[in-house]
């Protein structure tokens, strides 16, 4: 059975290797204490950011923003977004959730990009990449 | 002939590796140490030149432009180096962990980062970096 494809948030590539680190999920973080939980896809800043599946939206604050969707056996949390609504909102593949930050002002020589992270229920954490349908290289 | 042949070939075989060691020595590549290693990495970011960074990466994917043209790096310095004694989901013993310091030209607060090296083909090779959460440098999700 083929994987479900979900919409890039931002259309583009998964970021690669540079002065911060990688992007490929599982790719180390904090001098390898942990790994990367999710993947992350490069942005300009301020373009539109889409929700990759139909669901409900609302919006993580903190010390890194973001929109979380909760749809079916899904959970994505994308984050270095700033939401584009309040409270919380119903979307479908594709509805705009907010727009792309800029994130070279926290980490130098960073590639921009939003960082995608996908739950399945009753599993946990799994890998989005094989799901997000990415720009050919 | 056969004589003259033979030397010919000689001849052409330490003019190829003359040129292979001088080209290796320009282009400031040098990673016979992990310490050589993460000077020749930094190099690359210090003079703008990615495939000199590049080649310091032992299968990591590819290497973005950003931080390369201009230069975003303004010095470095080795903070700790230690040798991997004991086996983990990504490192193996005889693995070298170095942690720098980097200063930036942007005019960010000064960023360490760790970096395991591993010996491929005779060459130190980083096969796994990342930046260290510090009070400036939120961890990164």
């Amino acid at each position: 059975m083929p994987l479900q494809q979900f919409v890039n948030p931002t259309g583009g590539e998964v970021r690669g290797c540079d002065a911060q680190g990688c992007g490929f999920y599982g790719a180390w973080r904090d001098g390898g204490a942990r790994l990367h939980a999710g993947v992350d896809i490069v942005s300009v800043t301020g373009q539109g950011v889409s929700a990759s599946f139909g669901g409900t939206a609302e919006p993580i604050t903190g010390t890194i923003s973001g929109v979380k969707i909760t749809g079916g056996p899904f959970v994505m949390r994308v984050l270095y977004v700033d939401a584009g609504f309040t409270g919380t909102l119903q979307v479908q593949a594709g509805t705009m959730i907010g727009t792309a930050q800029n994130i070279t002002n926290i980490y130098p020589g960073i590639t921009n990009h939003v960082h995608a992270e996908l739950y399945l229920r009753g599993i946990g954490n799994i890998d989005p990449t094989p799901f997000i349908a990415f720009p050919p290289r | 002939m056969f004589l003259k042949d033979q030397l010919g070939r000689t001849t052409y075989f330490y003019i190829f590796v003359t040129l292979l060691l001088t080209s290796a020595s320009c282009s400031g590549r040098d990673l016979s140490t992990p310490e050589k290693t993460i000077a020749t990495y930094y190099k690359g970011y210090l003079k703008g030149d990615k495939s000199l960074t590049e080649a310091t990466l032992l299968k990591l994917g590819r290497l973005e432009d950003v931080g390369f043209r201009p230069p975003i790096i303004k010095s470095y310095r080795v903070i700790k180096i230690q040798e991997v004694i004991q086996h983990s989901t990504f490192a193996e013993i005889g693995d070298v962990e170095v942690v720098t310091e980097v200063q930036w030209k942007t005019g960010h607060p000064p960023q360490q980062f760790w970096f395991l090296l591993r010996k491929s083909d005779g060459e130190w090779k980083i096969a796994a970096y990342s930046a260290l959460p510090g009070k400036d440098y939120p961890p990164m999700p």
